[in-house]
């Protein structure tokens, strides 16, 4: 099973919660463990390989944040080593992709650039120029209804999605329209990039390590600290 | 385990300087439960993993205690998180299996090691010491029973075990707010840096401790909540998050840091439907209790638990829920009131000058204490330290006997183990002493003792306070005393009303 942390970014307002809650709803999942609550969930799904055509498991770790404007400090707690990003936006609200944009750059800018950290705290050296971000222009439902509502065309979120190299897709959280395939080519991404990692077997290099060490632990220590 | 009892209900003696604080950081306080966890035996017997070996599973109940009060959904959740919790006990049997002496000894000299061979290792020292140790120890593991044939769940329980077994024991080694007071000696700029900052922190929640949840958050979920409502459970979360610093182990400190989100999200099931119980409405809620907890060294907290939890030990969710903690961390530390949401800012203002005002007074107020406590304390000095080394003196020397009377038996024990090939882990330590007459003869005398201070230090409180008050009445002073359980700022305080 291979696992994978993804972070949820995007206005307020445009159905965050409920894109994921679709997707991990009424699905049994033998690898969820229980859970707190509803800003992290779990769920896993199965994608095939493409060379071998057999089943391979993905297990998602979904971070929600908070999507209101005085939180935005808060998303780099959040993003930092994400493997992929899913960012949401209001297809009846014109402004939430604006957000959405604004938040497709700071990923691109801040992720990857692992010297950019200002937390001294265990830091991860995570090389995260892999990021998968996937654009999803949530409540397709309500201009179903009525095309009046939609004030985002489709044609504008998949131009900017090429140009910038996102997956994108519109979607109904409400109607699960197309929620399912959203997680699938995630998956199925990120599976095709961990193969090449494996391939290229890039070295690693141990950065800012200090050398001190005591003396190996041993098991006949004369020292004995019961003396 | 009568010893640790009669310490408990003798909190009120007050035992220097020195061990108040430790005793604030002690489990044992909290829970009656049998251990051999011990106040004094910071240096020294902090080597003897034999002893630490005795700390046994006071912790195991911790999520079950703590959610007791909240309604019964959550209650079945807190059960779940119970059953995928260490169990510390089964990790500290597998210790005494024969077997896995070599564990124990890699352990003892390791321990030693990082105790002896410098005062004080710097933080980076000590990640690298501790991770190393971690790595080479879980590596023994793989080599040695009874851990060797455990499945990777009763492996990762091991692993657990023996952070919490090392950590338990390096606490006072590496946990900032305590290094000054148990080293006994300056601390580095890097330690000294978490203490600042936990200053820091504590004044900018003060500074905010007026606003309300609608300062945060004016989602018309949030505004739906009863205030009663949301004050108890406001409290509760507090509650929870305040009892990290009860624990010691990185992993037992995130528990209660969970125990605190599950708490937000019993509140947030009874305003929200699922679709609004995320990170939005999630967030503002943590932060409004971190700003009301007060917790102490909440930032040393958090820096312990990154520095010291083993990385591969950590659950997405356990990280999750620590970034969001640190989140709502950064948010308070960058708080202005452009940050929050007001709706009339004349009555902020007002507000928040009140609050400054108030500041200013209590901080008057607590620095008049703190001059009133030093006085006391010169007074006292002399003959409480007198008292005080006796009590710590016969104290260590009961644990070396302790230790003595442990190890010499354990090796007997493994013998006539081999020998009836009965695997079952020898009896814990108290069986095994020399004499039950003795033993009780000890703790009579320790007990004895204690009264004996006791009742010293009450004396010397009201004979302070008579002469505070002369003109009272000496029988009411004393009645007040009794009340207030002889804690001298309490007695000021209402003899000050009753004089007036």
């Amino acid at each position: 099973m291979l696992q994978f942390k993804l972070v949820l970014l995007g206005d307020s307002s445009v159905g965050k919660s409920s894109i994921v809650n679709r997707f991990v709803k009424d699905t049994f999942d033998e690898f969820r463990e229980s859970t707190i609550g509803a800003a992290f969930l779990s769920q896993s799904i199965k994608i095939k390989d493409p060379k071998t055509n057999q089943d391979v498991i993905i297990k998602f770790e979904i971070w929600d944040t908070a999507g209101q404007e005085r939180y935005k400090s808060l998303a780099p707690m959040y993003y930092r080593n994400a493997n992929a990003a899913l960012v949401v936006y209001d297809i009846t609200i014109a402004d939430s992709l604006l957000k959405a944009k604004s938040w497709v750059n700071e990923l691109k800018e801040k992720v990857g650039n692992s010297t950019d950290d200002n937390d001294n705290d265990n830091d991860n050296n995570n090389n995260n120029n892999n990021l998968v971000i996937h654009l999803v222009g949530n409540k397709l439902d309500l201009v179903e209804d009525d095309p009046e509502m939609r004030s985002v065309a489709t044609e504008d979120a998949v131009k900017y999605s090429t140009d910038e190299n996102l997956l994108f897709k519109e979607v109904s959280a409400k109607t699960d329209f197309n929620i399912k395939e959203v997680f699938q080519t995630i998956g199925e991404k990120l599976y095709e990039i961990r193969q090449k990692e494996l391939d290229n077997n890039n070295n690693k290099q141990n950065k800012g390590e200090i050398n001190i060490s005591l003396p190996r632990p041993s098991t006949n220590d004369s020292t004995s600290c019961c003396s | 385990m009568k010893l640790y009892l009669s310490l408990e209900e003798g909190t009120e003696v007050n035992m220097g300087p020195d061990n108040t604080v430790l005793e604030e950081f002690d489990p044992l306080r909290q829970k009656n439960n049998t251990s051999l966890t011990n106040k004094k035996n910071i240096h020294e017997n902090s080597l003897k993993v034999s002893n630490i070996i005795q700390e046994s599973s006071y912790t195991n109940n911790i999520t079950h205690n703590s959610n007791k009060n909240i309604e019964e959904e959550t209650d079945n959740e807190t059960r779940d998180i119970n059953d995928t919790y260490i169990n510390f006990k089964l990790f500290i049997e597998q210790l005494r299996h024969q077997q896995a002496d070599p564990i124990v000894r890699y352990t003892k000299s390791f321990l030693h090691n990082f105790c002896t061979q410098r005062p004080l290792w710097t933080v980076k020292e000590q990640v690298k010491l501790i991770n190393d140790f971690k790595i080479f120890i879980f590596n023994k593991f793989k080599i040695y029973e009874p851990f060797k044939s455990l499945d990777s769940k009763g492996f990762k329980n091991a692993q657990e075990g023996m952070e919490k077994l090392i950590m338990g024991k390096l606490y006072y080694h590496c946990f900032s707010p305590l290094l000054k007071r148990s080293l006994k000696i300056d601390i580095d700029k890097e330690h000294r840096q978490d203490l600042i900052d936990d200053i820091k922190f504590t004044n900018k929640c003060k500074e905010y401790r007026f606003i309300e949840i609608q300062h945060l958050e004016n989602d018309i979920e949030i505004d739906k909540i009863p205030y009663m409502k949301l004050n108890k459970f406001v409290e509760l979360g507090c509650d929870e998050l305040n009892k990290i610093n009860r624990f010691k182990s990185p992993r037992d400190k995130i528990l209660c840091i969970l125990n605190c989100c599950k708490v937000v999200y019993g509140l947030l099931k009874h305003i929200a439907d699922s679709d609004t119980q995320g990170a939005d409405n999630f967030i503002p809620l943590l932060i409004y209790i971190v700003l009301r907890s007060n917790v102490k060294h909440l930032i040393s907290n958090i820096r312990y638990i990154n520095r010291f939890r083993y990385s591969d030990l950590n659950t997405g969710e356990e990280l999750y829920y620590l970034s969001s903690l640190q989140g709502a961390i950064k948010f308070i530390e960058l708080m202005t009131s452009e940050s929050l949401n007001i709706s009339n800012l004349t009555e902020f203002n007002q507000l928040y000058n009140e609050n400054q005002f108030k500041l200013k007074e209590e901080r008057e107020k607590e620095k008049k204490k703190e001059k009133e406590k030093q006085q006391e304390l010169q007074k006292n000095q002399e003959s409480l330290s007198v008292s005080l080394d006796d009590l710590t003196t016969s104290m260590a020397t009961m644990f070396s006997d302790l230790i003595s009377s442990y190890t010499s038996n354990q090796s007997e024990n493994s013998n006539t183990e081999n020998e009836n090939g009965d695997s079952t882990p020898s009896p814990p330590v108290l069986k095994q002493i020399s004499t039950k007459e003795e033993r009780m003869e000890e703790e009579r005398a320790i007990t004895k003792l204690i009264k004996k201070l006791e009742t010293k230090e009450r004396q010397e409180t009201l004979k302070h306070l008579t002469s505070m008050f002369p003109d009272l009445d000496k029988e009411i002073i004393k009645d007040v005393c009794v009340a207030k359980k002889y804690n001298i700022g309490k007695c000021v305080d209402s003899l000050l009303s009753l004089f007036n």
